[in-house]
This record gives structure tokens, C-alpha cells and sequence, in this order.
């Protein structure tokens, strides 16, 4: 585990967090960067791209206060797009800002969508808020700012290991396009499965006393049943509030009690599990390339990874800028009700994309194999729909 | 014919067989009188091979006999106006009349109280001779009286007779004994109005009643700290219709000792309830009772109340301050006779075959028999056949180690048992209907005391075997899931158990020595203890969810709806979590029986998680149907949903998952997607929704092209809607906001 922070042939992205309400006065500029990867990129260069960042965050502000009809006034600046980069920005607490620069490449795998970066930013945010709370907080408990920038970095440098794929790091790119960040997806069970996992939940929650815990049910990687709005999971965690139980031997209580209690019916429920579990390409629909994301709950469905790898360069292209389209009209309609739209495009190499936003719910789908006309498509995703909901 | 009957019975009874029963501990004792005279036998502890010692008394009547606490005098009564003192160390005898004619002695018992040693109970009655030859009818046990001091109860008035309650003046006369001059020597004489009076060795307590219903009580107890007086106390009793009072018989009230503390009980026949009460404090509580014959009896601290008609025991254990009983009802059984024997008796009795019961050796063992005479704390006498049992319940050990392992499943299984046994074989369905509602009691009772789920869930799942007719659906519970459960409650018992064990050491076993735990606790402020009507709210609720229940022949599902789940929820209000696991619990129990739940159980689920925020679960529930789609579910998520928009979604969803197309357009637009309505409703041909709704939608959006647009629509796919009046009028406001 953990990622050298060494920079071989020129790593092609940057990620860096400063404050803004830090080094404002001049020769202090340094203080501000409270992290940035890769770590040994020389302070010259750090300070170019937090200045232009700054820089740029300033100047979107203004311009807000000129005109609140151009640029969303709750996000100063969200992504600058220059020829050979992309700047992504993440406000991630007041003043306190995430900024990711990717290479852009055409003819590479270097295509970005937007968004899809972003999420990883919140993510890392989310994840590291989790664990040691607000950034903030830890840069007001100690203003020197060593003890934020020593967690900053052991975390999202244990956090990018995760994408490291060799000695390059693999962000999420136009392949990814059917995939969400920041979803879970569910396992589809049965009632009489469904029942006696929430009858296990209830068993293990009665093993933590009167203490309110908050579960998570996973199979596979697949969720089963949780109480919270799920980030990641193993096969079954049990959060339990630590202050609320009594130490060391509190937690043995209740490890104890659910040896007892509940092992017995937690073989049962993966054995039920198992026996209706119909492997990897459970969710696999054929003839169909897609992803169905449920905002509201944070779970997603979409095609299994082998079977979207069948799909045309060109078709995904097509899609991660389909997307970006629809991230982007998203993001204009700050009306607060929920857009519904619905767009069919065919692409060069003929193949339908779709994407489809209703009540909450976003459907993106790739036909290849599909029949020449508008009609076809729209009919294969009103039963698509029609079988999913 | 015999055997064959025995055969099949006792498959019939494997069920009761296997789990626990109360049975006595002795094989019945036999007397066999060699002579004349006093034979007794010591009960606690009792011994079969020791001969009983005996006592030659001189010829004569004997009305009743007592021996004084240090076993040195015996006293008999020889008529109703004498009493023989017999002095065992010499041999000699000596008599305490009554100084006139019209005194006769009701009773008299022994007392170690430092003032006296004896203590008879006297009326001043000059009619008593009446009283011998007049019949009252049973439950309205009524007493003649003296003629200075009566009254006349005329609510009593029954068919063309007369019946009388008068009171009379009695007197509690207190006599020491001189053990010199070998006399008995008047203490002291207290003068009351009384009707009648029950006296008990354990308690020292002399209870006396008075009024005309017999309900007001005032009390003495004699022990070795003194005389206390009780203070003036009533005790509840339902009407069985307006202006007809019954009258408390001594035989409904009983005297226990518990734990070293005195309780009193009182069988109110009209509600079928026996009532306790403490001394010094609030009325204790009240527990159903199934049978019109009924008798109490106290082993080991637990409280047994014999159900003489469904031929069960009920046990309970007061202290834990639970009225819910901490077994099944039990049957009983006689150690020394074969199950077969026992069943076959039982088979006798029941088929009441006249040729059968010839056998002696039947009509001895007869559970429950009709000559049955129950003595607190824990005899029972047979008086056809001279036979004394002892009974011991000895599963007493056992549930100290495990409380909870035989409650209340086994409770609930053992009256299924006794149901599909005995009660519908006999056509009693008003203890059919009893069963039912006590089944439903139980599960509310624990769920309010927040048992370990486990332990509910098993209660539950017994219930839901219970069908509509009061036949158990479910005959035998999964082998598995029992041992299961007995594996899982354990665990959960371990605390208690410790209480309990505590307890015991503080119940000291030599409870009749010890003064500690009596009621004299002269410190107690002796403030009355109050009538109990209107507290009982539980046995108020009971009686009125009876009489509903009687009325509508609902399912088991529904009814735990009605009388668990939603009293509960109402009660409990707050601990959701708890009803939820419950719920679930009954969810996965009516799963596998294939039962129809009611949609009001869905719905108050929704209820539930929606007010103790847990979205995310509800979400979970309702999508993987666990939470069953019903209309009623629908409009509950749309109304819990005014808070959030995830939980109005899923109740938006369920409406069209239902295809309540209606419905779900109505919603749509209120909710102003007024469009996606339109859309929806040419789709599924919906024309049940006024138009004027829609444009009325779209006009306070106060966008024309919006109005514009649904006015097409209608005009399009709505014949003749161009001459409505909704046409002109929103065809003159698109042309206005246009201007």
C-alpha cells in the first residue's frame, strides 16, 4: 500500500488543498499549500498552480457580484478547461479549497469528464472528514498547520493508492462512463431474503444494548441493507458510537454477543444470499450497455465491467460527453426541482446513447447493436424502464 | 376400552409432555385410619414412609380442629357452642362455651401474638339456626343475620324469591391461655358488622367483610409483634348489568403469602378477573381468569392459579411485578400414575361415562374432581376419597435458572394446547375467545416490558399459528427454531437470573419463622388502600378489545394489528426501533406460514420509521418489499413524505406500481408536475382528472407557453373540449398574459 510520492516521467496529475484565509500576506504564500501531490514537485511549481487556482477562484467571484446570470453563484469557479489541462475545483469547506489538474489527450486515454473528477475530490473530502473530522478544525487547532498537513497526506496519498494502477495513476476517464462514484450498488433479493436480513440487522443492533448503530449489510460488494447513507463496506460492519460503549471491553461485549446471537443466522442469510445470488453478470441485460443511478439513495445498477468493456471507444467517448452535457444542465437548473429530460443521440459509429432523468432517477445507456431508427430506441428504453422500475 | 382411549390420549398429550407440567409431587396419601382419633402428618417437608403421630380424642361431634402453634393443645369444636381444649402433655381436656344461648362460634384459630393465644370469631345471631337451612345460590354466598342490625339489599330480588343479605354483628374475642390453671382467659372482645370472614396461619391475617356487597374489608393481623389493625379497605367489583351489585362470597377471596409479603385476591366473577391487592399499597394488578371455578395456590413464592374448568394451572410470579404468567398453563399431573392413567381419567371425566368412572382408582386420580378442596397454601383435599395431595411445583428450580426460557412461547403453546385439547372439543368458545385475547395480552404485555426480541418473536410466531375459529393452524413449532431460541434466550437471561437469585436470598425459605418480611411494618403510614376501578386501565382494555373480538371474526394477523401492534405502538411511543425489530420479526413469522398481513401493520411501519427519521431503512423496506404495496401504504408514505421528498417519491412510485392511475395523476399535478401528468395520463388513457386542474397548474406557473400547451393538449385529445367553458376562460387569460 501507499504511493511513492516520487514523480516518474512527468506525472500527469496534480492534486493539491490550501486555504485560502492562509499566507495572504506576501513571502507567507507557502503557508496556504496544506497539501499538494506530487509532494516533490518543486515549491516554484506548487505555488504557480495554487496561484493561478487563487487567482482564478478570485476572479470568478467578482465576477458573480458584476453578474449572477453567468456562473452559478454557489460555485465561484467549478473547472477551467485549457488546452493542454483541466482544472478541476472543489470548494470543499469555506476557503478551503481541492483543486485537480489532469493532461488532456485526445488521441490517449486522457478524456475527462468533469464531474466524474470532481467526485473523486469529494470523496477523498468526505472520507477524510469521516475520520478526522473538518479540515478546518484541525488547521484552528494548530496554526503552524503541521498537524493538518500530516493527516492530509497520509490519508489521500493511502486514498490515490487506490487508483494507482503500476506506476501511473488511473482516474476515472471516459471508460468509467457507466460507472457512478459515490454510489453503491445493491443486491436485488427476494422478499423472504429481504426479511430475514433485516431480521439478522435487527439481532445485531440488539447486540449493541440501547446503543443506536447504524449497519451495513454487504455481499459480494454488493449492498444489502444499510441504515446509513452508504461510502464503502466490507461483509458486515457494525458501526457503533465508541463513546457509547464501555471501552475495550464494551467492544468484546458486544463482539461476544454477536458470536453468539447472531453467527448462526448470518450463515443463514448468506447461505439464502448465495443460493439466489446469480454471480457477476447477475445484472447484466442484454443487448443493453447501461448505468441507473438513484441520487436519492446514493445506489447505482449499471452493466458488469466485462460486458461494458465490449463497447467501442467511440461509443464511450460519446457517452462521458453526453454526460457532461447533462452534468452540466444539471448544474444550470438550480431551480431545486428535479430536471426531467430525456436525450437520444446517435453517435458516428451508429450507436444510440441515451440518457434519461426522471423523478431523481438518471439512466444512461449505450445501444450498438440497435436498429436505425429514433423510434427503436426510445421503445428499447421505455421497456428497459419499464422493467426496471 | 380403556386402553384404547389411553392410547390416543397420550399422543394427544405428548405435546404438554414434552415441554413442562405441574404435577404432584407425591403419589396421593391414602388413609388408612387404624383407630380412632387425630392423625396428622407433617407437609413441609413431607415425607410418605413417616407414619402420621396421633392424637386419641374423647367420642363426640367435631366441627373443626386446630393444633396450637407449639403443637401442645388441640382444640376442636364441638358444637357451635363449645370448644374442647385437649392438653396433649397430660391428657386432659377442658371446654370454652359461649356465656348465651344466642353466641355461636363461627371459627377460631391459633395466634403466637404476645396478648392472647386463641381467637374465636363469634356471632351474636338469633337466627342463626336459619342460616344451616336456607340454600343460597353459589356467587351470592348471602348472610342471614342477627335482628338488631340488617338491612335489605334490594337489588337482590330474584325471580319470585326474596333473598335477604343482612348484617351481622360479630365479635372477635381474644382469649390468652393460662397454662397454670389451665383456663382460657378473655383478652379482649372487638364488636364489628360484619358478613363474613376468611383467616390464614401463613398471613396471620383475619380479613372481615362488610356492606352490602361484601366489598369492604377491615383487618387484623395477630402476630408475635402484636395487633394490627388494617385499615378499612374495598375492592372492585364489575356489574354484570345497571343497579345489580353481586355480592362477594368468602369463597372468592384468598389470602397469599409471597415472598413474605401478604396479598389478597379477589375473583370478581362478572369481569373474570382475580384482583390483587396488597396491604399498604395500591391494588397490585388483576389477572385474567379463564374458568368459573377457580383455586389459588402458593409454592415456592410463585403464585399458582388453578383454572378448575380448563382443568390448567396458570402460574405467575408477582414479584417480578410482571401480570404476565411466567409459564404456560400448565396441566396437572400426579406423580405416581402412569400419563396414560392421568389421560384416561381425564378422557372419563370428559366423556362422562358413568360405567367408567365405577373404577375407584379413576375417580381418586380425577384432576380437578368436583370434591377437590383447595387449602392455602399448597393442599389440596379430595374429600370422596379421603385422599391428601400435596403439590409441589417443582419446575420452580428451573425457572430461577431460566425465566424466560419457558415464557411465554411455551405459555402460549400450552394454551393452544389446552384449545385445541379440551376447550373445542367441549364447545366453550367464550374461553376459546379468552385464550385468543390472552395469547394477544401476553404479546402486548411483553412487548411493553421490552423482552428480548427473540423471546417476542417466538410469542408472536406461536400467535400467528392461530387462525380465525380459534383452532391453532400451527400444531407443532420447527424443532430447530425452538432449540434456537432456547440457545438465544438463555443468553438474554443471565441478568435477570442474577435479580432473581438475589431475590431468593432475601426470601428467606423459612418463611413462616421470620417476622421480616410481614406486613407489620408499623412504620407504613396506614393510609387505605384504594378501590381499584379505576385503575385497572388494562383490564378495562382488555374487556372492551373481548367484547370486539367476540363481534368480528377477524383474522390472527389482523388481530395482532388491532390489539398488540397499534396499542403498543400508541403506548410506547419513542423506542421505534424495538417495534420495528418486532414487526419484522412478525413479517418473517407470517412469511413462512404464507399468512396475509394487514396493510394497517405496513402502515404503521411507515409511521414509524418515517417519525424516527430512518429514511434510508424505509427506503430499504419498501423496495425490497418487505413493506408489501398497498393503496393504504401509498397515501401513508405520500402523508409521512410532507417532510421528505425521498419517502413522497416512494409513496408517488407505489401509486403507480399499483396502477392507480387516477391517483397518480391527481398527485402529480397537486405536486405541480403538471406536464409529466399530461404525459402520464395520455399514456395510460386516464380521463377521470378535470382538465381545469391542469390549466390551472400551468397558469400559476405564469408561463403562457405553458397554459398554451395544455390547452392544446385538451383541444387534441378531448373531443368537443373547445366549446367548455375552460377553453374560453384559459383561451382569454393566455391571450391576456400574452398582451
Amino acid at each position: 500500500m501507499g504511493l511513492t510520492s516520487g514523480n516518474d516521467a512527468g506525472e500527469a496529475m496534480k492534486l493539491c488543498v490550501f486555504d485560502l484565509r492562509r499566507g495572504q500576506t506576501e513571502g507567507q504564500e507557502l503557508d496556504k499549500i496544506l497539501f499538494f501531490y506530487p509532494a516533490d514537485l518543486p515549491l516554484s511549481t506548487q505555488l504557480s498552480v495554487i496561484g493561478l487556482s487563487e487567482g482564478l477562484i478570485t476572479f470568478t467571484r467578482d465576477l458573480i457580484l458584476v453578474s449572477c446570470r453567468i456562473f452559478s453563484p454557489d460555485a465561484p469557479c467549478e473547472v477551467i478547461e485549457a488546452e493542454m489541462h483541466s482544472h478541476v475545483f472543489y470548494e470543499a469547506e469555506p476557503d478551503i479549497w481541492m483543486v485537480m489538474v489532469v493532461e488532456k489527450d485526445k488521441d490517449s486515454e486522457a478524456i475527462w469528464r468533469v464531474d466524474a473528477l470532481r467526485r473523486v475530490l469529494k470523496e477523498a473530502h468526505s472520507l477524510f472528514v469521516m475520520f478526522h473530522g473538518l479540515v478546518r478544525a484541525l488547521v484552528d487547532r494548530e496554526p503552524t498547520g503541521g498537524l493538518v498537513r500530516t493527516h492530509l497526506y497520509y490519508f489521500i496519498m493511502d486514498f490515490l493508492s487506490d487508483f494507482s494502477m503500476g506506476k501511473k495513476l488511473q482516474l476515472p476517464n471516459f471508460r468509467d462512463s457507466l460507472k457512478e462514484r459515490g454510489t453503491v450498488q445493491m443486491l436485488t433479493v427476494g422478499r423472504e431474503a429481504a426479511i430475514e436480513v433485516q431480521s439478522l440487522v435487527r439481532v445485531l443492533e440488539s447486540c449493541a444494548e440501547n446503543t443506536h448503530c447504524y449497519s451495513l449489510i454487504m455481499f459480494q460488494d454488493l449492498l444489502v441493507s444499510t441504515n446509513l447513507s452508504p461510502h464503502r463496506g466490507l461483509t458486515v460492519i457494525l458501526l457503533i458510537p465508541v463513546s457509547s460503549v464501555n471501552g475495550e471491553q464494551g467492544i468484546a461485549m458486544v463482539k461476544q454477543q454477536i458470536l453468539e446471537n447472531a453467527s448462526l443466522k448470518m450463515f443463514k442469510v448468506e447461505e439464502k444470499l448465495s443460493r439466489g445470488w446469480g454471480g457477476e453478470n447477475a445484472y447484466h441485460v442484454s443487448g443493453y450497455r447501461y448505468l441507473l443511478v438513484d441520487g436519492d439513495r446514493c445506489i447505482s445498477r449499471a452493466s458488469p465491467p466485462g460486458k461494458v468493456t465490449t463497447l467501442t471507444k467511440e461509443s464511450l467517448v460519446a457517452l462521458s460527453k453526453l454526460r457532461e452535457e447533462v452534468d452540466s444542465e444539471k448544474d444550470r437548473d438550480n431551480s431545486g426541482c428535479e430536471k426531467d429530460l430525456e436525450v437520444c443521440i446517435r453517435a458516428k459509429n451508429n450507436a444510440w446513447l441515451i440518457a434519461r432523468l426522471t423523478r431523481g432517477k438518471e439512466l444512461y445507456m449505450v445501444l450498438e447493436k440497435a436498429n436505425e431508427t429514433l423510434l427503436y430506441a426510445s421503445d428499447a428504453v421505455e421497456k428497459f424502464s419499464d422493467r426496471l422500475s | 376400552m380403556i386402553g384404547e382411549a389411553s392410547a390416543s390420549s397420550h399422543s394427544r398429550f405428548s405435546g404438554s409432555n414434552a415441554l413442562s407440567h405441574v404435577y404432584i409431587q407425591y403419589p396421593p396419601l391414602r388413609c388408612h385410619i387404624p383407630g380412632r382419633g387425630v392423625f396428622s402428618w407433617k407437609t413441609a417437608p413431607y415425607n410418605p414412609y413417616v407414619a402420621p403421630s396421633s392424637d386419641p380424642i374423647s367420642e363426640g361431634p367435631v366441627l373443626s380442629i386446630r393444633y396450637s402453634l407449639d403443637l401442645k393443645l388441640l382444640a376442636i369444636q364441638r358444637s357451635r357452642h363449645e370448644i374442647q381444649i385437649w392438653i396433649k402433655e397430660t391428657g386432659d381436656t377442658f371446654s370454652q362455651k359461649c356465656r348465651s344461648e344466642s353466641e355461636s362460634i363461627l371459627g377460631f384459630f391459633w395466634t403466637d401474638c404476645p396478648t392472647c393465644d386463641i381467637v374465636l370469631v363469634k356471632t351474636s345471631d338469633a337466627l342463626e339456626g336459619l342460616r344451616q337451612h336456607l340454600m343460597w345460590p353459589s356467587g351470592y354466598t348471602s348472610a342471614l343475620s342477627s335482628a338488631y342490625c340488617f338491612c335489605i339489599s334490594r337489588s337482590a330480588i330474584y325471580k319470585n324469591d326474596v333473598y335477604i343479605q343482612l348484617q351481622e354483628c360479630f365479635a372477635l374475642e381474644f382469649y390468652s391461655y393460662n397454662t397454670e390453671s389451665r383456663f382460657l382467659r378473655l383478652v379482649e372482645t372487638k364488636k364489628l358488622n360484619i358478613s363474613w370472614y376468611i383467616y390464614t396461619h401463613e398471613s396471620r391475617l383475619v380479613l372481615l367483610a362488610s356492606g352490602m356487597q361484601c366489598k369492604s374489608f377491615t383487618g387484623y393481623q395477630l402476630s408475635s409483634a402484636g395487633i394490627v389493625r388494617l385499615p378499612r379497605f374495598e375492592m372492585a367489583m364489575a356489574k354484570p348489568e345497571a343497579n345489580n351489585g353481586p355480592i362477594l362470597a368468602a369463597e372468592d377471596v384468598h389470602l397469599i403469602t409471597v415472598y413474605g409479603r401478604i396479598y389478597c385476591l379477589q375473583f370478581d366473577r362478572v369481569a373474570m378477573l382475580l384482583n390483587l391487592y396488597r396491604f399498604y399499597r395500591d391494588a397490585v394488578g388483576s389477572l385474567p381468569v379463564y374458568s368459573n371455578k377457580i383455586a389459588v395456590s402458593v409454592v415456592d413464592n410463585v403464585l399458582l392459579v388453578h383454572q378448575v374448568e380448563a382443568k390448567v394451572v396458570i402460574i405467575y410470579d408477582i414479584f417480578a411485578d410482571s401480570q404476565a404468567p411466567i409459564s404456560a398453563p400448565l396441566p396437572l399431573f400426579l406423580r405416581g400414575y402412569s400419563k396414560a392413567n392421568v389421560a384416561s381419567s381425564q378422557t372419563t371425566c370428559k366423556a362422562s361415562g358413568a360405567s367408567e368412572s365405577k373404577n375407584p382408582s379413576d375417580t381418586e386420580v380425577t384432576i380437578y374432581g368436583d370434591q377437590w378442596n383447595f387449602l392455602v397454601p399448597d393442599l389440596a383435599i379430595s374429600a370422596s376419597s379421603s385422599v391428601q395431595l400435596i403439590l409441589e411445583f417443582l419446575q420452580r428450580r428451573r425457572l430461577e435458572a431460566d425465566k424466560v426460557k419457558i415464557h411465554p412461547f411455551e405459555f402460549i403453546y400450552g394454551l393452544r394446547t389446552a384449545v385445541a385439547d379440551v376447550l373445542i372439543p367441549q364447545g366453550k368458545t367464550l374461553i376459546v375467545d379468552h385464550a385468543k385475547q390472552l395469547c394477544l395480552a401476553i404479546a402486548r404485555t411483553i412487548i411493553l416490558e421490552r423482552k428480548p426480541v427473540p423471546m417476542v418473536a417466538l410469542a408472536i410466531d406461536s400467535i400467528t399459528g392461530l387462525d380465525d375459529s380459534g383452532k391453532f393452524i400451527k400444531q407443532e413449532p420447527e424443532g430447530g427454531t425452538l432449540n434456537e431460541s432456547y440457545n438465544r434466550s438463555n443468553l438474554s437471561t443471565q441478568e435477570s437470573d442474577g435479580s432473581l437469585k438475589s431475590n431468593s436470598h432475601y426470601l428467606d425459605p423459612s418463611i413462616g419463622k421470620t417476622e421480616r418480611g410481614y406486613l407489620l411494618e408499623t412504620g407504613t403510614s396506614g393510609g387505605e388502600v384504594p378501590p381499584t376501578g379505576n385503575d385497572q386501565l388494562n383490564s378495562n382494555a382488555s374487556e372492551r378489545n373481548q367484547s370486539q373480538m367476540t363481534a368480528s371474526a377477524a383474522t390472527s394477523t389482523a388481530d395482532l394489528y388491532t390489539y398488540v401492534f397499534a396499542p403498543v405502538e400508541e403506548e410506547m411511543a419513542g423506542d421505534g426501533s424495538y417495534l420495528t425489530a418486532i414487526i419484522v420479526e412478525f413479517l418473517r413469522s407470517a412469511s413462512l406460514e404464507k399468512l396475509k398481513v394487514h396493510p394497517n401493520t405496513y402502515v404503521l411501519m411507515v409511521q414509524i420509521l418515517a417519525r424516527d427519521e430512518r429514511y434510508a431503512e424505509l427506503g430499504l423496506f419498501i423496495m425490497n418489499k418487505i413493506i408489501e404495496p398497498s393503496k393504504e401504504v401509498a397515501l401513508q408514505l405520500l402523508e409521512s413524505g410532507r417532510r421528505n421528498l425521498e419517502i413522497r417519491k416512494l409513496g408517488l412510485g407505489m401509486l403507480r406500481q399499483l396502477s392507480l392511475h387516477h391517483d397518480y395523476v391527481l398527485l402529480l399535478v397537486q405536486d405541480g408536475h403538471y406536464l409529466e401528468a399530461l404525459r402520464y395520463a395520455r399514456k395510460h388513457k386516464v380521463n377521470t382528472v378535470r382538465p381545469s386542474l391542469f390549466l390551472e397548474a400551468a397558469y400559476s406557473s405564469k408561463d403562457p407557453q405553458n397554459v398554451a400547451a395544455v390547452l392544446r393538449f385538451f383541444c387534441d385529445f378531448i373531443p368537443g373540449f373547445k366549446s367548455t367553458s375552460d377553453h374560453h376562460t384559459y383561451h382569454r387569460l393566455v391571450s391576456e398574459m400574452n398582451s
